[in-house]
């Protein structure tokens, strides 16, 4: 390749050179990238020194930075799910709905609770076999309740209906299926014995309508007051003996008359019932 | 040059915090935006400077302080990839009718 031309001469010379050049560039390369790697390397043995540097320098443009990141998510997040949101508000919807008529269910089984503990206390389980009813509506006369319990439950024509208190309403005057409605006391259609607690005055009572009662044939001798209590008879065989009806409102007493009238007004409201009970161990003897 | 590479570090270490404080509450998986930088910026500069691989260095250095990893690891992927790149447009892919326009709308 080489021979002893002047041309050749030169040539072999600018090889040898170049050659020479580009090996101690190579050599100084590998060197250098050596160090580098040895250097960069050696920075692990400070590592937790480097980093702690670059940590509490960052700090504080960190701290902004997820700051805004996080406030600039939750926009965007809220605007993406928006339509989420709005099946989430359905449902918490309907939850709400369901709890409440839970709420509303325990509320009912609260008060009827506290109404069976009255009973209990009063001891009307011991004096009567009673079946509990709700009142589900009333007659727009007012002269009538519908109890939610029917033929299927057990309950019969004329079995009288009272409250817990033992105050006397009325008695079951059609029976169907599942409900049952209730003459009251104060129904003009109602007439039974009762007796003038304490006194022994016995006599005829009988709906006004409305919310009233009158009492009838009471002997002219006989004192009777206002504020006396009324109570059922067992003479009439309407009712069980000593169940409270009333309290006498008002007198009616003449000298032309034979008998004396008294006005009753019965216990209990009709506005503030809700739960009744049925004593289903009394047979109207008619 | 070195006002070029000083700017260079101050976008990459702002891009650093930015990767490792602000995006991630965005995406659950996040690309590693620095690396894809450095790969683009060794792209479309002038396979003639030597600025690339400088801020591969320190963008690398970014990324292993900012990671768990030891010191080295991101330095030597991305001086890896710089020097790849230069290599493989210098010697076998020279796309100038490619190259020139983007680099001139990239570095003005």
């Amino acid at each position: 390749m080489f021979n002893n031309s002047k041309f050749d001469v030169s040539s072999k010379a600018r090889y040898n050179n170049l050659n020479n050049m580009k090996f101690f560039s190579k050599r100084t390369e590998i060197l250098i990238i050596a160090v580098g790697i040895l250097f960069i390397l050696s920075l692990n043995f400070f590592q937790k020194d480097v980093k702690n540097f670059f940590y509490s320098t960052s700090q504080p443009l960190q701290e902004w930075l997820w700051r805004k990141g996080s406030a600039t998510s939750n926009f965007f997040e809220a605007i993406l799910e928006s339509e989420n949101l709005e099946k989430e508000n359905k449902n918490l919807k309907l939850r709400n709905q369901e709890l409440l008529s839970k709420i509303i269910e325990l509320e009912e089984l609260k008060k009827e609770n506290e109404i069976l503990r009255t009973a209990l206390d009063l001891g009307l389980k011991e004096e009567f076999e009673l079946k509990m009813a709700q009142l589900i509506g009333r007659d727009i006369s007012k002269s009538s309740l519908i109890i939610n319990k029917g033929s299927r439950q057990g309950v019969v024509f004329g079995q009288p209906i009272i409250t817990q208190q033992k105050s006397l309403v009325g008695k079951v005057n059609q029976v169907y299926e599942n409900v049952s409605k209730i003459q009251l006391l104060t129904s003009k259609n109602s007439s039974f014995d009762v007796e003038i607690f304490e006194k022994g005055i016995y006599s005829l009572a009988k709906g006004k309508g409305g919310s009233k009662l009158l009492l009838e044939l009471i002997p002219p001798e006989k004192g009777i007051e206002i504020g006396d209590k009324v109570i059922t008879s067992a003479l009439g065989g309407n009712f069980p003996q000593g169940l409270l009806v009333g309290e006498v409102q008002n007198i009616k007493k003449t000298d032309i008359a034979h008998f004396q009238e008294a006005e009753i007004r019965p216990i209990f409201n009709v506005e503030e019932l809700d739960y009744l009970f049925i004593i289903t161990d009394f047979t109207l003897s008619l | 040059m070195i006002k070029k590479i000083v700017i260079y570090i101050l976008f990459l270490y702002f891009l650093t915090l930015l990767q490792t404080s602000f995006f991630v509450h965005f995406l659950s998986f996040l690309p590693n935006i620095v690396l894809i930088t450095l790969v683009l910026i060794n792209l479309f500069e002038n396979q003639k400077s030597e600025s690339g691989v400088i801020v591969s260095l320190i963008g690398g250095l970014f990324l292993d302080v900012f990671s768990e990893n030891f010191i080295g690891f991101y330095i030597f992927i991305s001086l890896f990839l710089s020097l790849f790149i230069k290599l493989i447009l210098r010697d076998y892919i020279q796309p100038k009718f490619l190259l020139k326009p983007m680099r001139k709308s990239f570095y003005g």
